[in-house]
């Protein structure tokens, strides 16, 4: 039995990519950098929807990703991965499998018989029904000191509120914040 | 020069209201370190500014409380009665009938110039403080008139909501102060503006 844990890094005003669907409000530095290279220690799977995996697909196994965050790049490339897609057919970076159909049952499925934990990354749209289905049990929110005019929320789309329990809250020097919370 | 303070209620998605303005979102069951909190923030308020809509709720309300010595939460209802309050409006005239219960409360109607002027008065008439709502903050964020931000951010995503950034053009970088978790789950974020504003 595997968790399903979450990892999503949004404005204060809770958009997790701006009107252009550009994330480049993100600040990831040293220290940000240095905490996703311990996550990634943990050998969870990694779970993303289809535009979250083409923007991982096409930095982390680059050169320029390898010169930068060395540590994360080797990690992303080489953790199991899994792309949740009604169209992909085929996922070309290592490692990686697809699910293509009723992803509320498969990832049901794969928490019961997993050895490894998951993590879904990003991925609003996949969060909010995974949310909704009682499927995660831990949110990693970071939060960017920074508003964004127009975006598109977090759990946009969400029918019912979502309590959680707050477990923790980091402090980056960037001024970002990191709060983790459990599904109540 | 007087700062002016936002203590704001807000969902982990960033909203400060439900569609409808609903407030069931919030953690209600506030431990004695989130009251020291707001305490600490509440005391040196020397003004309370107010958009109209929140106003028609929040003065009765707290004069209720204030009257009423059982009510474990006198003392702020006490505060917020006494404290002079400055109440925004195209509407509202100081003949119509309400304001006549409304204790200590002027109405302006220039945002702008009215906060401009109640900062420039002397440090020593105390902190200006807003608490909402949803138009009111947004017209003090556009026209960047808050000084500290301090948002509490509850353990609850709602979907939808009333936001308070929309009126801006452009990205807003914040400077955060200090960020403090308590016990109910609530973390408050304290930030100014950034001096590097703006792309």
């Amino acid at each position: 039995m595997g968790k399903l844990n979450s990892f999503t890094f949004i404005s204060l005003n809770g958009f997790y990519k701006d009107y252009n669907n550009n994330i480049d409000w993100h600040h990831h530095g040293d220290e940000e950098a240095e905490y996703s290279s311990e996550s990634l220690q943990s050998d969870n799977i990694l779970l993303f929807g289809r535009v979250t995996y083409d923007m991982m697909a096409g930095f982390w196994p680059s050169p320029m990703a390898f010169e930068s965050f060395p540590e994360v790049a080797k990690g992303m490339n080489d953790s199991e991965k899994i792309v949740i897609s009604n169209t992909l057919k085929h996922a070309d970076w290592n490692n990686t499998k697809v699910i293509n159909e009723n992803m509320i049952e498969t990832i049901r499925q794969l928490k019961e018989t997993s050895k490894k934990d998951i993590t879904l990354l990003g991925s609003g749209t996949i969060l909010t029904q995974l949310s909704e289905a009682n499927l995660i049990d831990e949110y990693k929110i970071m939060i960017d000191p920074v508003v964004l005019s127009n975006g598109t929320s977090l759990f946009h789309g969400l029918q019912h509120q979502l309590h959680l329990k707050l477990v923790s809250s980091r402090t980056f020097k960037s001024g970002t914040i990191l709060l983790t919370y459990y599904n109540k | 020069m007087r700062k002016l303070i936002l203590q704001v209620q807000m969902t982990l998605d960033g909203f400060i209201a439900g569609p409808n303005g609903e407030m069931d979102f919030m953690e209600m069951n506030w431990g004695k370190d989130i009251q020291t909190y707001v305490k600490d923030l509440t005391d040196p308020v020397g003004t309370i500014v107010l958009g109209r809509k929140l106003a028609e709720g929040f003065i009765p309300y707290w004069a209720s409380v204030a009257r009423n010595t059982d009510n474990p939460e006198v003392e702020a209802g006490k505060k917020f009665t006494n404290t002079p309050k400055v109440v925004f409006t195209k509407t509202l005239k100081a003949s119509d009938s309400q304001m006549a219960e409304w204790n200590n409360t002027v109405l302006a109607s220039d945002l702008v110039k009215a906060i401009t002027d109640l900062k420039n008065k002397s440090e020593s008439e105390g902190d200006i403080i807003a608490y909402g709502g949803a138009m009111f903050v947004s017209s003090l964020i556009k026209h960047e008139l808050i000084d500290e931000f301090h948002f509490f951010i509850n353990p609850t995503a709602i979907g939808n909501g009333l936001p308070i950034f929309k009126e801006l053009n452009s990205k807003q970088n914040l400077k955060l102060v200090k960020s403090t978790a308590f016990d109910c789950g609530i973390v408050v974020l304290n930030y100014t503006l950034s001096p590097i504003k703006k792309k």
